[in-house]
């Protein structure tokens, strides 16, 4: 057994270059004068955007002695008149039918708090849940004592984003067989602005690993098992214990693909499942060691752009 | 930080089968990122980075008196039960020796926590992740296996001496930060440069001396080299790992802290967290403590030196 220690100076970084937007040639129509170097994309809080009387300040904007100036670090979107800043990092804000992945803080009266990144924590109502076996009934009292059963603080799960409350704060459902408490695996966390929405966020690679991807920034990488089994152990949804059957590879092949999501964070690309298994793939080619992933990922970036023949894949979406 | 009874059994089996969830194996170190001398106001800096964990290390040289504050060290952040301990300690060890404290200099540590370095701590628990790391620094650096010359930073006998403050600063973390935080004060003291200080005599009594403080010429600290690091293996299940993520960290329930120097000298070891430890485990720790801990001394010195010869990107840099 031997241990490598790796020592790195760091690299100096090249200056970023100002890309525009898309909007850049309207953004000087009429009277309304936007700040050229706001017309790059990327502004820094306390920078001048516009003209504050021409444009309408959305999010992230305040208005500063007749000018307009951005309140965060962040890419200016605009729409019409309508201008504002969307941060570079943010707290994630779900929408009603988004995927997430969180995990339960707290036990409350016939609810659940959920610790799903966003800026308070989403409820997972009692009435919410699928009983085990399936068993369609109203929620009884025995229900709400046995609640710790279904699930604990601490357990992670997925759910979908049900509705908004008035204050903002998330409601979540698990009332289908895909949703409930997760094992044999581990949790990979991003960004949550890195994720890109996609038809399915359930989805098993040929590897043998299963991912889900929540849409607020936790993706659950897990050893893939059978759908027949998963429909069988109806009864077994809420079980927090791991099967017994792991081998060597599948802990091997679920660890590259943990690494493979964080280079792709790393390096600022938006994560979705034909990116992340191609990323998998080309550091199989190069014949990456699972652990010097996220050091050579620019070098495994740059292949699985250039292989794309992995997986049919069409990033330009 | 909690995790879910399913994450800790598959972090515990990952580590018995020797895949860790990122596929190190078990005695695998993250890859250090390192600059030193980056603090123009310090005589001597560092700032370590290890995945996200984020140290930055200060070393100011201060001219001090001896005598009055004696025991300074003592004095730094809480006054508790074991800092008393400590000004003990040094008071024995002193007196054991002969000579006393009267003519050598002090090393005064301070560490402290960005609360963005754990945001799952409460402030109270912070403060006191914040003392114990301080108090860990010292206990290196003052006692009799931190290396340091500390005669050697003495200027006058009984009345003048340097004094080194140094000073860490917690950014942010991913893991266990006892052994960065060392490396990091180990690499800042071996980058320090202090004023060269020349005693003359100027009467005839034996302490009629007076000295004067180079302006341009610095000498480095003697024996900075000889400042040991620190490896601490956690026991997870029932085997144990070296440089934990965060998540490991809270699966271990026993870690063993190895202090080893340049020469492979075990300077110091420490049983911590709650759990248990077979008599088997604690040799091999020590054992393996000692083989990563000579393996990071090598790295240390060698990217060091290669740093030397290329030119500093800055705090800001990658």
């Amino acid at each position: 057994m031997s241990s490598v220690v790796s020592f790195a100076l760091p690299a100096a970084r090249n200056p970023v270059k100002p890309e525009f937007t898309r909007h850049d040639a309207h953004l000087n129509d009429g009277e309304s004068t936007l700040k050229p170097q706001a017309r790059a994309s990327v502004v820094l809080p306390g920078e001048e955007i516009a003209t504050a009387t021409s444009f309408m300040r959305g999010h992230g904007t305040y208005p500063l002695n007749d000018k307009l100036q951005s309140s965060l670090a962040g890419v200016i979107e605009r729409v019409n008149k309508l201008i504002s800043v969307r941060p570079l990092r943010s707290r994630y804000s779900g929408e009603v039918g988004d995927v997430v992945v969180g995990r339960v803080t707290e036990v409350g009266q016939k609810r659940w708090k959920v610790d799903i990144n966003a800026r308070q924590d989403a409820v997972l109502l009692l009435s919410s849940i699928n009983l085990p076996g399936g068993v369609q009934r109203r929620k009884s009292e025995m229900d709400e004592l046995n609640m710790r059963k279904f699930f604990t603080d601490g357990d992670l799960l997925s759910a979908e984003v049900q509705s908004f409350f008035n204050d903002g704060g998330a409601s979540l459902q698990t009332r289908n067989t895909k949703y409930g408490k997760l094992r044999n695996g581990t949790l990979v966390t991003v960004p949550s602005s890195l994720i890109r929405r996609s038809k399915s966020h359930f989805h098993t690679l040929s590897s043998g690993v299963h991912l889900i991807v929540g849409l607020n920034g936790n993706i659950w990488v897990s050893k893939a098992t059978p759908q027949s089994t998963e429909e069988k152990d109806s009864e077994m949804i809420y079980m927090g214990t791991n099967d017994d059957d792991f081998s060597d590879d599948v802990r091997r092949n679920i660890a590259r693909t943990c690494n493979s999501i964080i280079a792709l964070a790393r390096c600022q690309v938006l994560i979705n499942e034909v990116l992340i298994f191609n990323m998998y793939e080309a550091a199989l080619d190069l014949d990456v060691p699972v652990k010097d992933i996220v050091s050579r990922r620019e070098e495994i970036l740059s292949h699985a752009r250039k292989a794309r023949d992995f997986m049919h894949i069409d990033e330009t979406q | 930080m909690l995790l879910s009874p399913a994450e800790i059994d598959y972090i515990t089996k990952s580590c018995d089968r020797n895949i860790r969830t990122d596929g190190r194996s078990r005695l695998d170190l993250r890859p250090f990122l390192i600059e030193t001398g980056l603090l123009a106001q310090a005589n001597g800096s560092c700032r370590l980075r290890v995945d996200a964990t984020d140290v930055v290390v200060g070393v100011k040289a201060e001219i001090g008196s001896i005598v009055p504050e004696r025991f300074e060290e003592g004095a730094e952040g809480d006054r508790d039960e074991d800092d008393a301990e400590v000004v003990r300690d040094v008071q024995a060890q002193t007196e054991d020796g002969g000579d006393g404290a009267t003519d050598r200099g002090r090393v005064v540590c301070s560490v402290d926590c960005a609360p963005s370095a754990a945001p799952y701590l409460s402030p109270l628990a912070l403060q006191s992740l914040s003392a114990e790391l301080s108090q860990s620094v010292s206990r290196l650096l003052n006692g009799p296996g931190g290396g340091l010359d500390l005669k050697s930073l003495c200027i006058i006998p009984r009345r003048t001496c340097w004094v080194l403050y140094v000073d860490a600063m917690i950014l942010d973390s991913s893991g266990h930060l006892l052994d960065p935080l060392h490396l990091a004060v180990r690499a800042a003291l071996l980058t320090t440069q202090i004023p060269l200080v020349t005693v003359q005599r100027v009467g005839t009594g034996a302490l009629d001396l007076d000295y004067d403080v180079s302006a341009d010429r610095t000498v480095p600290v003697n024996g900075a080299i000889g400042v040991p690091v620190t490896v601490t293996l956690h026991r997870v299940g029932t085997r144990l790992i070296a440089d934990p993520t965060a998540q490991e960290e809270r699966c271990a329930t026993a870690r063993v802290t190895v202090h080893v120097d340049g020469k492979g000298r075990v300077c110091g070891v420490k049983k911590g967290g709650k759990g248990g430890l077979e008599a088997g485990l604690v040799k091999e720790a020590v054992r393996e403590g000692r083989r990563v801990g000579l393996d990071v001394v090598k790295g240390l010195d060698k990217v060091l030196e290669e740093e030397g010869k290329g030119q500093r990107v800055g705090f800001f840099a990658a």
